[in-house]
């Protein structure tokens, strides 16, 4: 019982990493559509 | 409970599959931009040595250069670009004091081919002209040479007329001596003439310029005796004019000349000073 309720705790922790990775990930992507500028420099 | 925790595997495998995915799509997109930024970085390398580059003759050095570690940074690659832009305004700049000497220099050009135009069409009149004036001066210089000639052939004929006038002229003057020669001895017949015939009317013949002097003066009987006679060309009843220096002072006629002296009556109506030894007597 102790050992499925662990698991179920690192398959949560899991999806929550996966998650996150896909999200900068995704964000990443949305950044090479629109990069930020550095012209003219200031 | 099983339930749930099956949901969430098959949710991790998902995300895994989705992750995968991403990254994969992502590496693409990586190699690209780092493609182009590499193909960009070159081309500002590039685009910055050809603009600094000199090109003789005519396009200087430019001494400023585009690093590429600044370049590669994304802080300072701003200032690297600007650096590119400033050389590439400098560039333009030179191009566009280059359009305006050119253009300057094509209208001074036209001017000058216009000028050109003008003073070829000036020349060919000119070329003309001076044909035309050897024509005429070769056609002078013909009637020169014959009117040279003819100079010459007047020239020729005046030369033998002068040698002829001096002919002329010298027969003149001897024939004039000869005259006077014949003059004289005629002059001198006729003194002897008048002498021998005692004729007034040839009084006049005697030598012009004949002087002489009063020795003797009688007023009781109005008479002179002068100190020339018949040997120095004097005549009976010449009339001679009576002198005291440069003043004129009265006149006497010959009554009787004698060899180397003569007797002469005054004339009363010509005297206006008593006449005294030493007056000058003058024909």
């Amino acid at each position: 019982m102790f050992f499925i309720r662990l698991m179920g705790i690192l398959v949560v922790l899991a999806t929550l990493c996966f998650g996150g990775q896909i999200t900068l990930q995704v964000l990443e992507l949305k950044s090479y559509e629109a990069p930020p500028s550095v012209w003219p420099p200031k | 409970m099983g339930k749930v925790l099956r949901f969430f595997v098959i949710l991790l495998f998902l995300m895994a599959a989705a992750a995968v995915w991403l990254e994969y799509t992502l590496f693409q997109r990586r190699v690209e931009r780092k493609t182009s930024v590499q193909t960009l970085e070159k081309a500002v390398m590039d685009i910055a040595q050809t603009l600094t580059a000199p090109k003789e003759p005519y396009i200087e050095a430019i001494d400023q250069k585009i690093s590429q570690n600044g370049l590669m940074n994304s802080a300072t690659m701003g200032t690297q670009l600007r650096v590119l832009e400033t050389l590439a305004d400098n560039r333009y700049e030179q191009l566009f004091t280059t359009k305006d000497d050119l253009k300057k220099t094509q209208d001074e050009l036209s001017k000058t081919q216009a000028e050109l135009a003008q003073t070829k069409q000036d020349l060919d009149t000119a070329r003309k002209e001076i044909a035309s004036l050897n024509e005429r001066i070769t056609q002078k210089e013909t009637e020169l040479a014959g009117l040279q000639q003819k100079i010459g052939a007047i020239e020729t004929q005046m030369a033998e007329l002068n040698r002829t006038i001096e002919d002329r002229k010298a027969q003149i003057a001897k024939i004039e001596a000869e005259k006077t020669e014949i003059n004289d001895e005629n002059q001198r017949l006729e003194v002897e003439l008048a002498r021998y015939l005692n004729d007034p009317n040839i009084v006049k013949q005697m030598p012009k310029g004949l002087s002489g002097k009063i020795v003797v003066v009688n007023p009781d009987w109005n008479f002179v005796v002068l100190d020339i006679g018949t040997q120095e060309g004097l005549v009976n009843n010449a009339y001679m004019l009576v002198h005291r220096a440069d003043q004129l002072i009265g006149r006497v006629r010959i009554t009787n000349a004698q060899a180397h002296m003569a007797i002469a009556d005054i004339q009363n109506d010509w005297v206006s000073a008593p006449l005294q030894e030493g007056d000058r007597v003058l024909y």
